[in-house]
């Protein structure tokens, strides 16, 4: 009855307020500030959403947001996404112009309907609803309101004022009402540094912004969504896919987790026991190689398809499924992948992970779901491997930069612990090259170039095997386009799975290397490993600088000029040691016509406060510039 | 003897049957050859193959409905490699007032040297909805691994319509058998056409008797026997198509077949004709009130603005009524040569497709007494227009011709970046057909009125530390100040801009900046700016080597490979110079410069100069590169190709000064 009540309140509040609102949707009214560098401003944005004891979640979303420019209308969010378990109840939007007047209501016929898929190998019954909404003119504004209804209450809504970059935000607020029982654990980002104001009674949690300007996004920065104010909420009561839950602490939802979406869906068909079995036959006691030999085996006999059906939204499908099938997700084929471990003797879990090129650690403060990928984890005696199981081409236990330097949350079947996954150390990550140089009277350059890469440098290498020939050519040749004319021949590629390394190897023919200048030649001795990436400027930096990953190159050229040349100058170069890395070039004279080229470079892996980050570019721009030192060779006079 | 005659009458029989055109493929019978095959025989490379298609199309009547067109498809795919499993996914498009009639789909592996079939279940298949008419059917074969075969067998029946999506004989991967058979009673006047690069096709034509009882509007039956053409395309061993760089579209380049009603012939009822020739094309779209409608119709809002221009010189007036479409309206991404909405709609909403926008335009234009005419086309991304071959289907976009004295000038109203007679690149697509009354229409070429040019001028100064001091002033013209303000009006402020431009030239510093005609409807844009940079000097023991384009230099060329099977297109034409003044600095003299050097493309496709001159105290260099043609044939590739290679080498060589 209270609750009824206080939904009834919550309706009057909103139409009373929408209201009010219509008229002062001005542009005129949006402060100076917060119209700099924005494509958009939500002018507001309410979301509210209600809990019951009966596990319903309701939800009701009001926003208003004036859309400056073309590149700002992906910021209209015309609508929502819905599926089986959370329907949308409701949804309207006007639209009004610079001067908040209305310009049109959109109808029931402007609403359009399609599944989330974008390729035929993704299956889901998760939909979208949205109004098809073309501007006629800037700026203008949208003023939609939602409702939503459903029972799953495990995920309840991220609340995040700011939604995207070159947006601003007037208001925003966020309230959920759950039974005053229930525990309530929040996390809550950035609250202080952007004033943000909350209140957390009984059974109500409030949270408003206000007047919060454009976040700029700068490069080599932490992970853009850390840096924009959210906050993100949980229950220790909730229902997931029709099973209910209970869960404090890490345990007992790894334990709830396991028993409602796991359990009793591993069993392994008789044919693949039979092939684990003869795997385990030949090859004995040693694990790693057993572990090895079944991935391999999931690998050549699935493929990756994206399933996120009802249940299969949250549950994998089961390993009978998979097998009969040879497809799934990332759950499904984790799932399949563990289950054959197990069956084979190998400790193998089910883990969830942030997978993206930045690492993101999964938020251990606040037992919630999160995530979106999954991989296996295989904790052995004296290591840990982590599998990925959704790419037929990567080797056992190589995870690449998907997966990498991340906490993740690891099932097990009575509880989780949380693991960082596999690090990948600048020592590891080494890039050796070696070539053989020889330029020819004419101008033509002839080389043979051998290149190692291991750690993080191997990720994605092993790809190139996949690779049709004109492709690889062609790749090459844009590597290194500061030759002219080139043509590449000979290619050998060897993928050694074990070490994690890749060799590639091939011969290079160019028309012209360098510039002839009169009598002379200039030959950068950067060849075939010059570092040309410089970051981009930033005179008033705000963020600290984050490197994730460093790495290192080691290169040996040996390079023989042509008869009838002399050297006439070649480049000193001093060391370079700084915080961020170490570059080291020696050009030495071995004889008349040769010189050998020797380069160390170091990129440092860290996080470094924001003043120094002019420094740091200083560093990538001698690094390039050095990389590009000429060697002076000139014609010898002949003498009469 | 007997026994013996016989056999050799076997014999013969079966080697006549292997000798016919048509391999005997069998739904569900995989060769086990087939199976076994690793890779490709005449493409290794291949990921994934087609060992078979047959699509066969006919026009049938059912008593209830009426005429059928049905589509019934066999396909046999095979997939090489890992990368080639994606082709064991399937989107099938299909219109919303289709249906499967029959549909099913095999998936064949090689187990320990026997075959195993996987069938795929109906719950496995997903109907999409993907617009207002079309339906898509999805599914992922289950069991596919590298050595796998696809089998798919499928009948769609829909009303008969009046063209037939195009059948498409040529794909990413290799074709080995493709066969298209189409059975149209002799009621159905179709247009064919082939499209793409031409495939050596064995097209066999026949004819057959049918029967069928009718239903005539008074409700009587009889019964009519008529003839049933067949024509079947049959090609062998179809190379895969690549995609390749500068090319509008691949689709250009891909055969296909395609079929357009030109004429019905029911019994017992008078003929109907549908378009046959441009002038037929031409005529329904004057009269469909979707077109020829919104040119002619009144529009009361416009007629102030009009009144207000009467007396201005005809070429102010098109310009100004040009900049007002432009300005007051947005294109919503949708092409089309026929309005969407509508003029009247497009004037209050002021948003609408192309046709919307540009015959808004043409009407306007016409109210105010200008002999402006519509001309449809095909846009770039679409395929070329196929000229031998009028069809509708082939239409999706709209400008407008105005013929002044001996030029036409053409307008697209849709792209807030051009100016008055410029055309964006989505226009650009060789010819258009130009409707001279409301039964005529001629081709005309479609192209921009003048290549743009770009001039620099820049004076530098070599300071003893080795930096420079420059002062450049860039001007834009015609078509390249279209693109330089486009450029620079995708930045979120002037600021970001020039930022961008320090980013993308890290050596240089800029300290001043300017630039006029941005904002205006002008042809001209000047940008003027001062930098210092660190970059384009090198000292090596007693020399200065000074790269004199600066930031200016091409680095790298866009033609890398060997070899080229289509030609080159270039999205515009155009002019650069360069005047370079260096100062040279006290201490030091001339070393060495580079030689002067003149180049020439055949077929005056262009031309790179390269002049130097010496003076006391200045080092000028004078370097012009002139592109004429959009268009460049194959067999001129090699010469494009070595040309750019020395134009960089030329841009790359140093003035090399010696400390005195």
């Amino acid at each position: 009855m209270l609750s009824l009540f206080r939904i009834s309140l919550i309706s009057v509040f909103w139409i009373i307020s929408s209201h009010l609102f219509a008229q002062e949707l001005a542009v005129t009214h949006i402060p100076e500030e917060l119209k700099k560098d924005a494509n958009s401003v939500i002018r507001y944005f309410n979301h509210s959403v209600e809990i019951t004891p009966r596990y319903q979640m309701n939800e009701t979303i009001e926003w208003a947001v004036t859309i400056f420019n073309a590149s700002g209308n992906y910021h209209m969010m015309p609508g929502g996404f819905y599926n089986n378990n959370s329907r949308i109840r409701k949804m309207q939007a006007t639209v009004y112009d610079a001067n908040g007047r209305q310009i049109t209501r959109l109808r029931k016929r402007d609403i359009h309907d399609a599944s989330v898929v974008t390729s035929s190998n993704s299956f889901t019954d998760h939909r979208i609803k949205y109004f098809d909404y073309s501007p006629g003119r800037y700026p203008y504004t949208i003023v939609f309101r939602m409702e939503y209804s459903g029972g799953n209450t495990a995920f309840i809504p991220i609340w995040r004022p700011i939604q995207s970059s070159n947006q601003s935000v007037e208001k925003s607020s966020f309230q959920l009402n759950y039974p005053s029982e229930w525990k309530l654990t929040k996390s809550e980002r950035l609250f202080e540094e952007y004033q943000i104001e909350r209140e957390h009674l009984s059974g109500i949690y409030k949270a408003s912004a206000k007047s919060i300007p454009v976040i700029n996004e700068e490069s080599n920065a932490p992970a853009y969504g850390l840096m924009l104010p959210s906050g993100r909420l949980s229950l220790n009561h909730f229902q997931l896919e029709g099973y209910k839950g209970k869960a404090e602490t890490w345990q007992e939802f790894g334990k709830w987790y396991y028993n409602n979406m796991l359990k009793g869906r591993d069993n392994v068909p008789t044919s693949t026991i039979r092939e684990i079995e003869l795997i385990k036959s030949q090859v004995g006691n040693d694990t790693i190689e057993m572990a090895r030999r079944i991935f391999e085996m999931v690998q050549s006999k699935t493929r990756y398809i994206d399933v996120a059906i009802g249940i299969g939204g949250w549950k994998p499908l089961t390993v009978e499924t998979v097998d009969q099938m040879g497809y799934g997700d990332c759950k499904a084929l984790s799932f399949y992948t563990m289950a054959l471990f197990r069956q084979a003797g190998i400790p193998a879990y089910y883990s969830i992970v942030h997978a993206g090129n930045r690492p993101v650690d999964i938020d251990t403060s606040q037992v919630a779901i999160q995530g979106n990928h999954i991989i296996v984890c295989v904790p052995l005696a004296d290591t840990t491997l982590w599998v990925e199981t959704t790419d037929q081409s990567i080797p056992f236990g190589f995870i690449g930069t998907h997966s990498d330097n991340r906490k993740t949350l690891v099932i097990k079947d009575d509880g989780a612990i949380v693991k960082r996954t596999t690090i990948y150390p600048d020592t590891l990550n080494l890039r050796k090259s070696q070539a053989n140089i020889i330029l020819l009277e004419d101008g033509t350059i002839e080389a043979s170039v051998k290149i190692r890469s291991y750690g993080i440098r191997y990720d994605r290498k092993y790809l190139l095997l996949n690779t049709r020939q004109s492709d690889l050519e062609e790749m090459y040749k844009k590597r290194w386009s500061y030759f002219q004319g080139m043509t590449v021949k000979n290619i050998e590629l060897n993928n050694d799975k074990i070490s994690l390394s890749f060799e590639e190897a091939m011969d290079i023919e160019a028309r012209s290397y360098g510039s002839r200048s009169g009598d002379r030649i200039l030959i950068p001795s950067g060849f075939f490993s010059r570092n040309q990436y410089i970051p981009p400027r930033y005179p008033e930096r705000i963020n600290p600088l984050v490197i994730d990953r460093g790495y290192i190159d080691q290169d040996q050229f040996k390079f023989i000029i042509p008869e009838g040349y002399e050297i006439e100058a070649i480049p000193n170069i001093d060391k370079i040691e700084t915080k961020f890395g170490v570059y080291h070039l020696t050009i030495e004279k071995e004889d008349d016509r040769t010189i050998i080229i020797n380069r160390y470079l170091w990129v440092k892996s860290g996080t470094f406060k924001p003043e120094l980050y002019s420094d740091y570019q200083q560093f990538r721009r001698s690094v390039a510039s050095l990389d590009q030192s000429n060697i002076v060779l000139i014609k010898t006079n002949q003498q009469p | 003897m007997k026994l013996h005659l016989a056999l050799i009458l076997f014999f013969i029989a079966t080697s006549s049957l292997s000798l016919a055109n048509e391999p005997n493929v069998r739904f569900r019978r995989i060769p086990k050859e087939d199976l076994k095959q690793t890779s490709h025989p005449l493409d290794p490379e291949a990921e994934a193959a087609i060992l078979y298609q047959s699509c066969r199309r006919s026009i049938t009547y059912n008593r209830s409905v009426g005429f059928q067109l049905r589509t019934r498809l066999h396909q046999r795919i095979k997939i090489y490699t890992q990368d080639g499993q994606s082709w064991g996914d399937f989107d099938i498009p299909y219109s919303k007032d289709a249906q499967f009639a029959r549909f099913r789909a095999y998936t064949y592996n090689l187990e320990d040297g026997k075959e195993v079939e996987i069938r795929l279940n109906n719950r496995d298949i997903y109907t999409e909805d993907v617009s207002q008419f079309t339906n898509l059917r999805r599914f992922a074969m289950p069991g596919v691994v590298a050595g796998s075969i696809i089998d798919i067998d499928y009948e769609i029946v829909e009303p008969a319509r009046s063209s037939f999506q195009p059948f498409i004989k040529q794909h990413t991967i290799p074709v080995d058998y493709s066969e298209y058979i189409v059975d149209i009673p002799e009621y159905f006047i179709f247009n064919r056409s082939t499209k793409g690069l031409p495939l050596i096709m064995d097209i066999q034509n026949s004819e057959y008797n049918e029967g069928e009882t009718f239903i005539d509007s008074s409700g009587n039956s009889y019964r009519v026997t008529f003839k049933v053409s067949r024509d079947n395309y049959i090609a062998h061993n179809v190379p895969a198509l690549r995609p390749e760089p500068f090319v509008p579209s691949m689709s250009n380049y891909q055969s296909a077949i395609t079929y357009e009603l030109s004429e019905l012939h029911p019994p017992h009822s008078r003929t109907i004709s549908f378009s046959r020739t441009w002038g037929d094309i031409v005529r329904s779209l004057m009269e469909d009130r979707n077109f020829g409608g919104q040119i002619t119709t009144r529009i009361r809002e416009t007629e102030s603005f009009l009144a207000e221009i009467t007396d201005l010189p005809e070429i102010e007036r098109i310009e100004k009524i040009y900049y007002y479409v432009r300005d007051n309206h947005e294109w919503n991404g949708n092409y089309g040569e026929l309005a969407q909405n509508g003029v009247r709609n497009l004037l209050s909403e002021r948003t609408g497709n192309i046709g919307d926008i540009n015959l808004l335009l043409l009407n306007m234009l016409k109210s105010s007494n200008i002999d402006a005419k519509p001309v449809v086309m095909s846009s770039r991304n679409n395929g070329f227009l196929n000229l031998a071959h009028p069809t509708y289907q082939q239409l999706n976009y709209l400008i407008i011709a105005i013929q002044r004295e001996e030029n036409m000038m053409l307008l697209d109203a849709t792209d807030k970046n051009m100016l008055v007679g410029y055309l964006p690149l989505r226009a650009l697509n060789l010819d258009g057909i130009l409707i001279e009354s409301s039964n005529s229409g001629k081709r005309i070429e479609i192209e921009n009125p003048n290549k743009g040019s770009k001039q620099t001028i820049a004076i530098i100064q070599l300071n003893d530390d080795l930096t420079i001091n420059c002062t450049a002033r860039l001007t834009y013209l015609n078509h390249s100040s279209i693109v330089k303000r486009s450029q620079i009006r995708s930045h979120q402020n002037e600021e970001e801009y020039i930022k961008s431009l320090m980013d993308k030239h890290p050596s240089i510093d800029i300290t001043s900046y300017n630039v006029e005609g941005l904002k205006d409807i002008s042809n001209q844009v000047v940008e003027t700016f001062e930098f210092t940079s660190n970059g384009y000097i090198e000292q090596i023991g007693d020399m200065l080597y000074i790269s004199p384009l600066l930031l200016w230099q091409t680095d790298e060329s866009p033609f890398k490979s060997e070899k080229r099977e289509f030609a080159v297109f270039y999205p515009d034409a155009g002019i650069e110079t360069y005047l370079i003044t260096f100062q040279t600095p006290e201490g030091y003299k001339i070393e060495s410069t580079p030689q002067p050097v003149q180049m020439i493309l055949p077929e005056n496709i262009g031309s790179m100069l390269y002049n130097i001159s010496i003076s006391d105290n200045t080092i000028q260099i004078h370097y012009r590169y002139i592109r004429n043609e959009t268009i460049v044939s194959p067999s001129n590739y090699e010469y494009l190709r070595d040309f750019m290679i020395h134009k960089i080498e030329k841009q790359n060589e140093r003035i090399v000064l010696r400390k005195i």
